[in-house]
C-alpha cells in the first residue's frame, strides 16, 4: 500500500478512487506512468532531435546517397563509406590535424587557464575587474572572433603581421598563408577565446578548497609551491578533467574559425574533420559519406571521453 | 480532474502545438511571391523594385537575401524536400546544369517562346542566354550578366608608359614593371577552394585551356592548362604577400586601396572601383578586355545570375509574370541603375546608362565573344572546382609543381565521371 500511496501522492489521485483504479490492471499501469507526461516533452525532443538523427545518420552511412543525384537512388554499400574514409588522404589528414589541434589547443588552454586561475585566486585590488574582463572573449560568437582574427592575421594590413614584421620576423605569406604556421595561428584563436572558460572553471575549483588544508600545510612548513603542487592541484584534478573533457569535445567539433579564416588551407594545412564533413555533406551533398565520417568523429570523441572518464574513475579510487 | 489526467492533457496539447507547423507546409497558392536572392549588387535592385511590381499587379514579392553558400544549401534542401519554400530563386550560371538536369526548376522554354516578342528575346546577348540555359532548354531567365575584365590603375600605367596589355607576354611584362615601391603589379585570389580555382580559370581561358575536352570529359592536365597554371604561379610572386589567403573581398580591397595595379575581376565590381566612398582609385581606374595568349581563340569569361521558378511553387503564373516584368526593357533600365548588370544590347548602348556607366561599352564588347562554359555548367562542377581549389593553392604556396598538381586534379576528377 505504501507504493500505491506514493503513486497517489505524485498523481494527486484521491484515495478512494485510487483504490478502485488499482483494482484494474490498465489503470494501475497508467498510474505507474503518472510521471511520464512530465518527462514526455523532453523525451520527445530527445527522440526527434538526438536519437532519430543519430540513428538515421548510422543508417544512411551504409548507403551511397547523394541529395543532388537526379535519380535519388540510395544504393546499399555496406561499410564502403567507412572504408572510403580510411583510404581518403584528405580525411586522414583532417583526422590527424584534428587530433593535433586538440593536443595543442587543449594543452595550451589548460596550462594558461591554470596559471590565470592561480593568479586570480588571490584577492588583490582590481582582481574582480580582471575576472569580469576575462569573460569578454566568451561572450563573442565564434564567427565574429574568426572574422576579427582573419583581419588581424592579414599579411598585408593585419595588426599581428605588422608587429611581427616590426620585430624583424619573416612572416612570408603571413601567419595563415604559410602551411607551417597556419594551424598554430588557428590554435591561437581558439586559445584566446576559450582559455578564460578553463580559467574560470579552475578558479571556482580553487575557491571551493578549504583554507584549513593550506593552513595545516603551512604549519607543516610547506612552501607556496609545495602547497600548490601537493595540496591544491590534486584536489583540483576532478575539475581539471571535466574542463579537459568539455574543451576536447568542443575542439574536435571545430568549424567556424577554419571555415572563415583559412578554408582548410593552405593546401591541407588546416583541414579538420568537422570542416571536411561539412563540405562533403552540405556543399557536395554526399550524405552517405558525410554520415560515415560523422560517425567516425563521434567514435573518436567517444574514445577521448572514455579515457577522461577512466582517469576520473581512477582519481576516485586514489583519493 | 485528477493531476495525472491533467498531465496527459498537457501532453496532448503539447503534441498538437508541436504538429501545427506541419500543416502549414502543405503548399497553398499565395498572392505573395517569395524570392530568395544571392547577396550581390543586383539584390538591392530587386528589393527596391519589388514594391513597384506590387503596385502594378497587386502581387507582393518578398525578397530574401542570402550569401552564396546559404542560398545554395537552402535551395537544395527546398528542392529535395519538395517544400516549396520559395517561388523564385536566383541561379548562378554554374548551377544551371545541376538544377536543370535534376528538374528543380520549371522549364521556361515554352513561356519564352510564347512571349518572345514581349520579352524582346533578340535584344538579349546570345551568349547571355547561357545564364539559365541547359541542353536546349531555358530553366531560368538571365538577370545580371558579368564579363570577366582586366581592371587596371590607369594613372600608374600611363605614368609608367605602360599600355593595357593585349597579349600574355605584355601582361607578364606589365605585372613585373608595375611591382615595386610598395606597389604590386597584380592581385589574385589565392585562398584554397573556389577563390583560387575561379581566378585560375580566368588564366586558363586566356591561355586557350579548358576544364573539359570535346567529349565532355575532364582535361585538366593539358599542356595549355599547365602553361596557364605555371603563369598563374609565376605572377603570384608579384601579388601582395598575403594574397595566398585572399578571397574576392580581399582582392577587391587590394585593388581599390591602390596597392595592386591590376586584377582580373567580374565587371559587377567596377561600380565599387568608381565609388569614391569605397575606392582610392575611383577616378584613376579603368577596365579592358582580357589579354590573350598567341593562337588562343578570343574568348572572354561570362558569369552572372539568372532567375528561375521552383518546380514546387504554387504560384508559377505569378512568378513568370514577375520574371517577365523584372527583365522587361521598360524596367531593366531602372534595375541596372539600382545595381543590376546588363543582359541586353539596348542596355550597353543606351546613352543615358552609358553616361552613368561608361564601361558598359567594354562589357558589351566582351559579351559578344563571351564563353559561359569556361566554368563548365555541369553537375560535377562544384567537385571539380574544389579539386582545383586545393591543387592550385598547393602550387601557389610552393608545395607542388603545376604539372604534378594538374595530374593529381585530373586523377581526382575522373571518378566523378564514372571513370
Amino acid at each position: 500500500m505504501a507504493g500505491k500511496n506514493k503513486v497517489g501522492e505524485y498523481t494527486g489521485a484521491p484515495a478512494d478512487r485510487s483504490a478502485a483504479a488499482a483494482a484494474r490492471p490498465v489503470a494501475k499501469w497508467l498510474k505507474r506512468l503518472g510521471l511520464l507526461p512530465w518527462a514526455a516533452p523532453a523525451l520527445l525532443f530527445m527522440l526527434c532531435f538526438a536519437f532519430y538523427p543519430l540513428g538515421y545518420s548510422l543508417y544512411i552511412s551504409f548507403f551511397n546517397y547523394s541529395l543532388t543525384d537526379p535519380t535519388q537512388a540510395q544504393t546499399f554499400t555496406g561499410l564502403a563509406n567507412y572504408l572510403k574514409a580510411f583510404a581518403d588522404p584528405a580525411f586522414r589528414v583532417a583526422a590527424l590535424n584534428s587530433v593535433l589541434f586538440v593536443i595543442l589547443a587543449v594543452g595550451a588552454q589548460t596550462v594558461l587557464g591554470l596559471a590565470i586561475a592561480v593568479l586570480l585566486n588571490r584577492d588583490r585590488p582590481g582582481t574582480p575587474l580582471v575576472r569580469t574582463f576575462l569573460l569578454a572573449p566568451l561572450t563573442l560568437t565564434p564567427i565574429v572572433v574568426a572574422l576579427v582574427w582573419r583581419a588581424l592575421y592579414n599579411a598585408d594590413y593585419g595588426v599581428v603581421s605588422y608587429y611581427l614584421k616590426a620585430l624583424g620576423v619573416n612572416i612570408g605569406r603571413g601567419p595563415i598563408g604559410e602551411p607551417s604556421t597556419a594551424l598554430v595561428a588557428l590554435v591561437i584563436v581558439d586559445v584566446w577565446q576559450w582559455t578564460p572558460l578553463v580559467a574560470l572553471m579552475l578558479l571556482a575549483g580553487l575557491r571551493s578548497q578549504s583554507a584549513d588544508l593550506f593552513e595545516a600545510a603551512q604549519i607543516d612548513g610547506a612552501s607556496g609551491w609545495q602547497q600548490f603542487w601537493c595540496v591544491a592541484l590534486p584536489l583540483l584534478r576532478p575539475i581539471l578533467i571535466v574542463a579537459l573533457l568539455i574543451r576536447t569535445m568542443d575542439v574536435f567539433k571545430l568549424f567556424d574559425s577554419v571555415y572563415i579564416v583559412t578554408g582548410g588551407g593552405p593546401g591541407y594545412a588546416t583541414e579538420v574533420m568537422n570542416h571536411y564533413i561539412f563540405k562533403t555533406g552540405l556543399t557536395f551533398f554526399d550524405m552517405g559519406y558525410a554520415a560515415a565520417m560523422s560517425n567516425l568523429l563521434l567514435v573518436l570523441i567517444g574514445l577521448f571521453t572514455a579515457v577522461y572518464f577512466r582517469a576520473i574513475g581512477q582519481l576516485g579510487v586514489t583519493q | 480532474m485528477t493531476v495525472w489526467r491533467a498531465t496527459w492533457l498537457i501532453l496532448v496539447v503539447f503534441l498538437v502545438v508541436a504538429l501545427l507547423p506541419l500543416s502549414s507546409s502543405v503548399a497553398q497558392p499565395r498572392s505573395t511571391l517569395n524570392l530568395v536572392s544571392m547577396s550581390d549588387r543586383f539584390s538591392g535592385a530587386l528589393t527596391r523594385l519589388a514594391p513597384e511590381f506590387e503596385r502594378e499587379t497587386g502581387i507582393k514579392v518578398n525578397v530574401t537575401i542570402q550569401s552564396y553558400g546559404e542560398l545554395y544549401s537552402r535551395a537544395i534542401a527546398d528542392f529535395v524536400g519538395r517544400t516549396g519554400g520559395a517561388d523564385l530563386y536566383t541561379v548562378d550560371i554554374v548551377w544551371t546544369g545541376e538544377w536543370g538536369e535534376n528538374g528543380y526548376l520549371v522549364d521556361l522554354t515554352p513561356m519564352i517562346q510564347r512571349d518572345r516578342a514581349a520579352i524582346a528575346y533578340d535584344d538579349i546577348f546570345p551568349a547571355v542566354w547561357k545564364l539559365g540555359g541547359w541542353q536546349g532548354k531555358q530553366y531560368a531567365f538571365p538577370l545580371a550578366a558579368y564579363a570577366g575584365v582586366l581592371a587596371y590603375n590607369k594613372k600608374v600605367l600611363t605614368d609608367m608608359g605602360i599600355k593595357p596589355p593585349r597579349s600574355v607576354p605584355e601582361f607578364a611584362t606589365a605585372i613585373q614593371k608595375l611591382t615595386g615601391d610598395g606597389r604590386y603589379g597584380i592581385v589574385m585570389n589565392g585562398a584554397r577552394g573556389a577563390p583560387c580555382a575561379q581566378d585560375w580559370m580566368y588564366h586558363m581561358l586566356i591561355h586557350g585551356g579548358s576544364i573539359l575536352d570535346k567529349d565532355g570529359m575532364p582535361a585538366l592536365n593539358t599542356p595549355a592548362n599547365v602553361r596557364a597554371l605555371t603563369f598563374f604561379a609565376d605572377m603570384f610572386k608579384y601579388a601582395p604577400p598575403g594574397a595566398t589567403s585572399y578571397a574576392w573581398g580581399d582582392r577587391e580591397l587590394a585593388f581599390r586601396s591602390g596597392v595592386a595595379m591590376m586584377q582580373i575581376a567580374w565587371s559587377t565590381g567596377v561600380r565599387a572601383h568608381r565609388d569614391p566612398a569605397m575606392s582610392r582609385v575611383a577616378t584613376i581606374s579603368d577596365i579592358t578586355t582580357l589579354p590573350q595568349a598567341a593562337g588562343a581563340p578570343t574568348r572572354y569569361p561570362l558569369g552572372g545570375w539568372s532567375i528561375g521558378i521552383n518546380r514546387d511553387s504554387p504560384n508559377k503564373p505569378a512568378a513568370w509574370e514577375f520574371i517577365k516584368w523584372i527583365t522587361s526593357q521598360r524596367v531593366r533600365r531602372e534595375f541596372v541603375r539600382l545595381g543590376g548588370e546588363p543582359i541586353r544590347r539596348s542596355e550597353v548602348s543606351d546613352p543615358t546608362l552609358l553616361a552613368e556607366f561608361p564601361w558598359f561599352a567594354m562589357v558589351g564588347k566582351s559579351f559578344e565573344n563571351a564563353d559561359g562554359d569556361f566554368r563548365p555548367r555541369i553537375r560535377q562542377y562544384p567537385r571539380i572546382q574544389d579539386i582545383l581549389g586545393l591543387e592550385v593553392n598547393l602550387v601557389i604556396t610552393g608545395q607542388k609543381s603545376p604539372k604534378a598538381a594538374l595530374d593529381a586534379a585530373q586523377a581526382a576528377a575522373m571518378p566523378l565521371f564514372g571513370r
